[in-house]
């Protein structure tokens, strides 16, 4: 036992001296070892699971992993405190979502710390109900509201997060006053669908399984045109309500990185994007209607228009 | 007696913590939405709560240390005293202090090196007789806990900065 | 029904490979639940790039074994050295260790062991017969009942102790207390955080049980000195007798089903299920004064708990697409990607798949159960190593597990101040037992209060005056009536009493 410990020490301090003499060769072969991607979603949610589909193509490319870290809770703000914490090596990236374009316009976070590298995924929200609700359509929902203001309950998730912000900015334009109560994403599911809750906002993709099976109704879509999947849900926008506002999902990165080791990226995520697995998975979320691969300049040119946007929406919303 | 004392600072200290908490959780910022179900709703019933327990202890404690001062008969917890070992705090004191050293030295030296020179130290704190072991056992363990974690996990361990950022990564 | 399991029984019959995942994947699942810090969650998460490899159902069998292994591996650290594996083990450090550390090592994993193999095969059981009802039961479960299953846990933090009512309390509320720290989960406001942005999270429920345990015990012991750590020297690895482990068949009984309920409710999972039936068993314990001090009833509740948990948190998965748990939120995550869809229809259209999960659950409990009872025996010898060199060795995998867990340096920094707080609550005789309870079911009473009381238009009563949560409601209080009485009738001479566990 004793021998084969002073073997390992050999070999250990062979290789770090092997290595320290070729560092600067490590710059070349990028990505040489596992890619970390912190997100501030619970493991297995929507941004989760996004990250592994587009990671699957990823690490075929190069061989290496790309890995999601959960921090959640905060806010997010844990998770985008600990990507500031990390070196600009481009082994780290954050994932950006309008979540975050909320903190920084709430002033928790300072989006200027990051380099916006690719945004990918564009999604759309619903307002569900349970298939025994006495709310059938979005008319009933008005009425209701009509008769006493105030009265009806939607679920979302997250404090003073993206969903909170879309329920608001609805509330205005239709001049109704439906209060938000937040829970986790599966408590809102089951109070939804056990009557505690009148309604609950959620994308398409985590709620498929009960909408196919008809438990959960949904009555109203934030896009701009309707879903193939569910012709027969109409579109806030083809009501009226200016409200086509939809969660999106993109990368970020430390400014200070290697400018090639950032173009290396970009380029691995636009191919991956165009995957032919990872299509199959966006359709399965009916997330290929609005989802357009934009990279660095794009994306930060959207990002500006977005902060400005929902710094707009929290000041009207009174936050 | 010393212990008794100290029982009745610690149980003042926390009786005016949870007041000053209480105050604390006063001043949160008004939420105009949750005006009803505001963020000071549940930590005031806490504090509250924690405040007036304490101030209860409190007041039995010092009562009992009146008692005990007056020659009345002395309860268990003496007995307990008495019973603690020479070099206690000596020893609790020297392990604490190691085990923040290697706190920060894991973020510095990162996993390695730093590990290797606390289980060293660690095996020195209490007399042990099998030298051999207390030697051998350091690298065996670390060696081993790094190889588990970076190959069987591919789980990521402080790499420590600078220098040793580099050493540890070219290590594994 | 029989058509299914019959078909999923074939297929495992024609998949020889299937049981060697379940053997791999328990075996796996028990190494992350036994590294603190490293909790099932991870290893499931660190599985599911490997289940590409697979069918979706041979994928299912991997992270269904995980997940089984998972839940009783915390509590082998648990056991050996006060330090919880993973969060669902924090309740079996109560008993389990003071009982390893009296020499019965053996007897500790022995009943740990057997209690989560029977735990685990009623909530599979009831996972393969009863699915749709009870996933109809737990939707009953709204924001009221859950605050009054809350409130009916901490209840309990009073008298657990085995101490005095007045420190039971302080320490239950200075648990409650510290769940207070980080983001308002309602308004976002942060509290309690003195401007610190890592704590904006809360405190790291693994890391501060992690610290308040193993930390605090470490210190102790390296400060008793050496005379007090080396007595340990007869470490029997004797297993309890059938006769023993079945002395405590009820709070077996309870503690599976009160475990299989509260797995079944989303949002909750092993972790409350297991610090629920510890308190019931404390309640209705011929013995309560034997609780903390190596109570077998004190290791059966909680491990038959937390392991009827996890088939408890498969139902609404598997009934209704919806995670019952953080483990099976990455399973579902786990199912998507290989393009099944989670939902009701789930057990119609992949009745294979699931069928199959069913078997392989039962299979990797018994697997558990046979290999298990074996490896007891020679994980309690781990206790003849000197604890000078196991002393240190466990501060090093307690960090490097914390750390790893979210590659987070704060985490460590909590771990530590809990080792402080762990001392400092065993010096001044505040129970370990009432802290934790109210450190976990804390956020649970308030969020669900405050959920409550929005849904009931802030009455009070319309909130509590519902079936389930007046019952809960109604229990909780006279428990605590009782308690009290029972406290104030028992002289004052006999509180103090340090009772002899028998050895029957």
């Amino acid at each position: 036992m004793k021998t084969l410990e002073r073997v390992h020490l050999h070999a250990a301090v062979a290789a770090a001296a092997v290595a320290i003499v070729a560092l600067p060769a490590i710059a070349q072969d990028y990505p040489s070892r596992t890619v970390e991607i912190i997100h501030q979603y619970g493991p297995g949610g929507g941004t989760d699971r996004f990250i592994r589909a587009i990671s699957a193509p990823m690490q075929d490319a190069t061989g290496e992993s790309f890995v999601p870290i959960s921090i959640t809770g905060g806010g997010g703000v844990p998770a985008y405190v600990t990507f500031l914490q990390r070196p600009a090596n481009g082994y780290t990236l954050v994932s950006i979502s309008p979540d975050d374009v909320i903190n920084h316009a709430l002033g928790r976070i300072d989006l200027s710390t990051v380099k916006p590298l690719v945004r990918i995924q564009y999604d759309q929200g619903l307002l569900l109900v349970s298939k025994d609700s006495d709310l059938k359509s979005i008319d009933d929902v008005l009425a209701a509201e009509a008769a006493t203001p105030g009265g009806l309950k939607v679920g979302v998730t997250g404090s003073a997060g993206f969903d909170d912000a879309l329920v608001g900015l609805f509330n205005e334009s239709a001049g109704i006053e439906l209060g938000t109560v937040p829970f986790g994403a599966a408590e809102m599911v089951s109070n939804t669908l056990g009557g505690h809750l009148d309604m609950m906002y959620e994308e398409y993709g985590a709620t498929r399984g009960l909408i196919e099976s008809g438990d959960l109704i949904p009555l109203l879509l934030f896009s701009d045109e309707r879903l193939a999947e569910l012709p027969d849900v109409p579109t806030a926008k083809e009501l009226g309500y200016d409200v086509t506002m939809g969660r999106w999902r993109g990368f970020g990165i430390k400014p200070d990185t290697d400018a090639a080791d950032v173009e290396t990226l970009v380029a691995l995520f636009r191919d991956a994007a165009a995957d032919e697995g990872y299509k199959k998975v966006e359709a399965d979320s009916a997330l290929q209607y609005r989802s357009e691969f934009i990279g660095p300049e794009e994306f930060q040119t959207f990002l500006d228009e977005e902060i400005k946007t929902y710094t707009k929406i929290m000041n009207q919303l009174g936050y | 007696m010393i212990y008794k004392l100290s029982e009745v600072v610690v149980f003042a200290v926390m009786t005016i913590a949870s007041v000053a908490l209480w105050f604390t959780a006063e001043a949160l910022p008004v939420s105009k939405r949750y005006a009803q179900v505001d963020s000071d709703l549940w930590p005031k019933l806490v504090f509250g709560a924690l405040a007036l327990c304490c101030a209860v202890h409190l007041a039995q404690k010092v009562a009992s240390l009146r008692l005990a001062s007056s020659g009345g008969p002395t309860p268990e917890k003496t007995a307990l005293k008495s019973a603690m070992p020479e070099g206690y705090y000596l020893r609790l004191t020297m392990t604490a202090s190691l085990i923040i050293v290697y706190f920060f030295a894991l973020q510095y030296v990162g996993f390695l090196l730093a590990t290797l020179v606390f289980l060293w130290a660690g095996a020195w704190l209490m007399p042990y007789r099998n030298n051999v072991a207390k030697i051998a056992f350091a690298p065996i363990f670390t060696l081993f806990l790094a190889a588990f974690f970076n190959y069987g996990l591919s789980l990521s361990l402080p790499r420590g900065t600078g220098i040793f950022y580099d050493l540890s990564q070219a290590l594994f | 029904m029989l058509d299914s399991f019959a078909s999923a029984a074939g297929y495992m019959v024609g998949n020889p490979m299937s049981f060697l995942l379940i053997i791999f994947s328990v075996a796996w699942g028990i190494m992350f639940g036994a590294v603190p810090g490293l909790t099932g969650i991870v290893g499931v998460a660190l599985l599911i790039p490997f289940t590409f490899a697979f069918d979706p159902t041979e994928g299912m069998l991997l992270l269904g074994g995980v997940y089984v292994g998972s839940t009783f591996g915390g509590s082998i650290s648990a056991i050996l050295f006060n330090t919880p594996g993973s969060p669902e083990a924090a309740c079996t450090s109560l008993d389990g260790y003071p009982m390893a550390k009296r020499g019965e090592a053996g007897k500790a994993l022995g009943y740990a062991l057997a209690s989560s193999a029977v735990g685990g095969i009623f909530g599979t059981l009831v996972l393969m017969f009863a699915a749709p009802p009870l996933a109809r039961l737990a939707l009953q479960f709204g924001p009221a009942e859950y605050f009054a299953l809350a409130i009916l846990g901490i209840t309990a933090i009073a008298s657990i102790g085995g101490g005095s009512l007045i420190k039971g309390l302080i320490a239950g509320l200075l648990g409650l207390a510290v769940a207070l720290i980080g983001l308002d989960p309602l308004t976002g406001v942060a509290r309690f955080t003195f401007g610190n942005l890592m704590l904006l999270t809360g405190v790291s429920f693994i890391a501060a049980i992690i610290g308040i345990f193993a930390l605090a015990e470490v210190l102790q012991r390296f400060a008793d000195g050496p005379q007090e750590s080396e007595s340990m020297p007869q470490v029997s690895t004797k297993l309890p007798s059938m006769a023993e482990f079945l002395a405590t068949k009820a709070t077996l009984i309870r503690s599976s089903v009160i475990g299989t309920v509260i797995g079944a409710l989303p949002g909750v999972g092993a972790t409350t299920a297991a610090f629920i039936s510890y308190s019931e068993a404390f309640r209705w314990s011929k013995h309560p004064e034997l609780f903390g001090k190596g109570s077998p009833e004190g290791i059966v509740a909680p491990e038959s708990g937390n392991n009827a948990a996890v088939g408890g948190s498969m139902i609404p998965l598997l009934a209704l697409g919806i995670p019952g748990s953080a483990t099976t939120a990455v399973m579902i995550g786990g199912l998507t990607i290989h393009g099944i869809v989670p939902g009701p229809m789930l057990m119609q259209n992949n009745s294979d798949l699931v069928y199959s999960v069913f078997i392989g659950m039962l299979l990797a409990n018994v697997l558990m159960l046979i290999f298990g009872l074996r490896a007891a025996r020679l994980f309690a010898l781990v206790l003849k190593a000197p604890y000078q060199l196991v002393g240190p060795a466990i501060v090093v995998l307690c960090m490097t597990g914390v750390f790893a867990l979210n590659n987070n340096v704060s985490d460590v920094a909590i771990m530590l101040v809990f080792g402080a707080v762990g001392f400092f609550l065993k010096c001044y005789g505040l129970p370990v037992a009432s802290f934790i309870i109210g450190l976990v079911l804390g956020p649970i009473a308030e969020v669900s209060l405050r959920q409550g009381l929005i849904l009931a238009d802030y009455e009070l009563m319309t909130m509590v005056a519902r079936p389930i949560a007046g019952t809960l409601l109604a229990f909780a209080a006279l428990s605590l009536v009782y308690g009290l009485w029972g406290q104030l009738r028992r002289p004052p001479s006999n509180r103090q009493t340090t009772a002899e566990p028998k050895t029957t």
